[in-house]
């Protein structure tokens, strides 16, 4: 069957580096989730309908979690939803912890959280079928880097190749940040322009992955 | 021709009707959503071996999918619902 359209997506770009934020609202019930808070609150909220009722962390690097504490003062009726592992980063909120393969329904929409650590520990992928919010896990032309503690380059993989990778190949994926040419693009169309996403196996992606870091420039 | 115009009308109706039942009865009526505080899940192994069956004794085969509430570790409130959620329509 067709997948039926019940929502709409408004993305905001912004933050410490290019980060992407996004505003998810159920088009019968206007229920709102923003993903991650590393976007002004004065830019986020003018497009809030309400207190949204979710916001959803895809991990607690700093740059996705900087105006958490602006967001949670003003909405305090909002869950804040993440990885059990970072519980006690969110003491004075109302967070919600979610564990992979968990689902929480907003009006009509029914949001799947899927751990895929690797970029960091506490790493989640938020699927709303047909899309999928990938945080720093995976980007548009590459996957997320393993170079800060709580990465884990195998823990990566598996992930990305058994994890994500498994998922219908028109899934849309919409990142934590904008470094690639387009801000959004699908799973099929993602591999077909990313060397990291076409790995034989963990050695050969382990190899890839020591060559980006190699030979990358700052603006890949 | 006139013929074909309706015929391809039909046919454009059907689907568009189909689509919007199965969106109608079988999601919007798959119980309370994170407003009232409930997540939904697949039971698996660590639930059984948890207080799930304590919760709720219906709740006791891995793969069914259950409405529930947790304080952090222990479930505090399960249902058993037919589905998860309908995601597959989402």
């Amino acid at each position: 069957m067709k997948p039926i359209s019940n929502f709409s997506i408004r993305t905001i770009l912004g933050g410490y580096d290019n980060n992407l934020s996004y505003i998810i609202t159920c088009n019968r019930s206007r229920e709102q989730v923003i993903i991650d808070a590393g976007i002004e609150f004065k830019l986020i909220s003018k497009y809030i309908l309400k207190e949204p009722t979710a916001i959803l962390i895809t991990h607690t690097h700093k740059d996705h979690i900087l105006h958490l504490d602006q967001y949670a003062k003003n909405y305090q009726s909002s869950f804040i939803i993440g990885h059990p592992i970072s519980a006690d980063k969110f003491l004075n909120t109302h967070y919600r912890v979610i564990r992979h393969n968990e689902i929480f329904k907003i009006g009509d929409l029914a949001f799947t959280a899927i751990h895929t650590p690797g970029h960091y520990v506490d790493s989640i992928c938020y699927q709303l079928s047909p899309a999928l919010f990938t945080g720093d896990t995976m980007f548009v032309g590459r996957t997320g880097r393993v170079i800060n503690a709580g990465s884990n380059v195998e823990e990566l993989y598996d992930s990305v190749y058994n994890k994500i990778l498994n998922l219908p190949s028109n899934i849309r994926i919409y990142p934590g940040h904008h470094y690639g040419e387009e801000m959004s693009i699908t799973l099929s169309e993602n591999i077909n322009i990313s060397l990291l996403l076409q790995a034989e196996n963990f050695l050969d992606f382990s190899k890839r992955m020591d060559h980006y870091e190699k030979n990358r420039t700052p603006d890949n | 021709m006139k013929n074909k115009i309706l015929m391809s009308f039909i046919i454009l109706l059907s689907f568009s009707c189909g689509n919007q039942t199965s969106l109608n009865n079988d999601c919007l009526d798959c119980g309370a959503g994170l407003t009232n505080g409930f997540f939904y899940k697949e039971i698996v192994f660590e639930d059984i071996a948890s207080n799930l069956i304590e919760i709720n004794s219906s709740a006791s085969v891995i793969g069914t999918c259950i409405r529930f509430k947790k304080d952090g570790v222990n479930f505090l409130e399960a249902y058993v619902v037919e589905d998860c959620c309908c995601i597959e329509f989402q």
